[in-house]
């Protein structure tokens, strides 16, 4: 017992270390994310058949591949092109697209589920398509995407784990270098490690029912 | 006011108007009848083309709706709409629907949007319900809601169409009570409904429509007392 409380003691300075990187990386691509998202997810949906098929393009590979595959390839092949990224912009800009493209699957559903004749009575107002979507449409989208938008989120945030292995010292990697580097005992660390990434996950869960309750009330 | 000239309109192979020729003055308050499927929403649609047409052409006031150069978000702004179903804006309050398309569409300062729209909010029976939202309130005054957020456009002309159709019986009287007060006031409308009633007591003409051509038009005394073609009389027969 005092053995667990003394290994925990040492490694939680670093693995807290590793959790600020870890919510970096989550913040930053998440923020990212969403923006790709929503504009991905109504080019779906446009009249310009070139901005359709370039959506509809990047979604379909982005969905279609694994995200390790599309970070090797940005990080270790993109360079042989003359694109050279750090570590962090490889993995931040990465996963934002990866989960951009799922997030635009979730906007085209929710702009799908909004009834035609909600934007027949924008237009006759005298709305340009762009005024439509920003004050009739996208309000509406939002509050049926919390939940799977959130869900996603989640997903983001334990994804920047396998930006660990092109070298970032994120909370999964100050786990395995405590484990392996300092020999300290996997049971006591990856269990701290799974801790911390349910510390960071379980706000955003709450944080969904919160809004959607709210919503709710409203209309 | 409104012309359309040689108007075709099809949906794949169907041909929902054929060659429709209408002319309606300033201040005239137009009623369509025909029966369902006839083409009578197809072509209020056409007027401000949230449908766009095959042929013909259609000009409101100054206007050409068929012109592809015309900007049709400037044209819009003096068509106001009424539709049959409401479409009133859900996330947003009664006020908000209504102040809408004056601040954002207009770009009129919120303050003079919030006294334009509660003059009609009052001027339709609902200034009670300003704060309320949509899934508040009753069909009947979901539609007046409606209207007042047509009118706070202060469109050149209005459109009904088929208002009173989703209604509940007991409603349809508050709601074409407004529509009929609106009509007394010398404003270009043109109306698509089943209210025989309505067509008899507030409209100056009366068009029969059926299988996408114009059959007959009139005043409606004429026309409901002496329709001169058989389909009319057959329509008549049924609704009457």
């Amino acid at each position: 017992m005092n053995n667990i409380i003394e290994i925990s003691q040492h490694s939680i300075p670093f693995l807290v270390k590793g959790l600020g990187v870890t919510a970096y990386l989550a913040l930053i691509s998440g923020v990212f994310a969403v923006i790709i998202g929503i504009i991905a997810g109504i080019s779906r949906g446009s009249k310009i058949f070139i901005i359709r098929i370039i959506s509809s393009i990047y979604v379909t590979v982005f969905r279609g591949t694994p995200f390790l595959i599309q970070l090797y390839i940005v990080f270790f092949v993109l360079p042989s092109f003359g694109m050279t990224f750090n570590v962090l912009q490889a993995g931040i800009g990465t996963l934002a697209f990866n989960s951009g493209a799922y997030i635009a699957e979730i906007v085209r559903a929710g702009i799908e589920a909004i009834p035609k004749e909600q934007s027949e009575a924008a237009l006759s107002l005298g709305m340009t398509p762009f005024l439509e979507m920003r004050l009739i449409i996208m309000p509406q989208v939002i509050r049926i995407i919390i939940p799977p938008l959130v869900g996603q989120l989640i997903l983001l945030v334990k994804d920047t784990s396998v930006i660990s292995l092109i070298g970032i010292f994120d909370l999964i990697k100050v786990g395995r270098e405590l484990t392996i580097a300092s020999g300290e005992n996997p049971i006591i660390i990856y269990t701290w490690v799974a801790v911390f990434y349910f510390v960071l996950c379980y706000p955003l869960y709450v944080f969904s029912i919160k809004i959607e309750k709210k919503l709710k009330l409203k209309y | 006011m409104v012309e359309i000239k040689n108007l075709n309109k099809w949906f794949g192979k169907n041909q929902i108007l054929k060659n429709i020729n209408l002319n309606i003055n300033k201040g005239e308050v137009v009623v369509i009848l025909g029966p369902s499927g006839s083409g009578k929403s197809t072509l209020l649609r056409c007027i401000n083309r949230l449908e766009p047409v095959n042929s013909g052409e259609i000009r409101v006031g100054e206007d050409v709706i068929t012109d592809p150069k015309i900007n049709i978000f400037e044209a819009r702004k003096k068509i106001g709409v009424v539709f049959q179903h409401f479409n009133l804006f859900p996330h947003l309050s009664v006020l908000e629907n209504v102040t809408i398309g004056c601040t954002e569409v207009l770009k009129m300062p919120g303050e003079k949007a919030d006294k334009i729209a509660k003059q009609l909010l009052e001027r339709v029976g609902i200034a009670d319900k300003v704060n309320a939202y949509p899934s508040e309130i009753s069909g009947g005054q979901k539609q007046r809601v409606a209207i007042a957020r047509a009118l706070a456009m202060q469109p050149q002309m209005m459109m009904f169409d088929e208002p009173t159709s989703a209604l509940d019986p007991e409603m349809i009287e508050e709601v074409l009570n407004v529509i009929k007060d609106l009509a007394k006031e010398n404003r270009t409308m043109i109306l698509v409904t089943h209210e025989i009633g309505f067509a008899r007591e507030a409209a100056d003409r009366t068009i029969f429509i059926d299988g996408g051509e114009i059959i007959e038009q009139a005043p409606p005394k004429e026309f409901f007392s002496n329709p001169k073609t058989e389909r009319a009389k057959a329509f008549l027969d049924k609704v009457l």
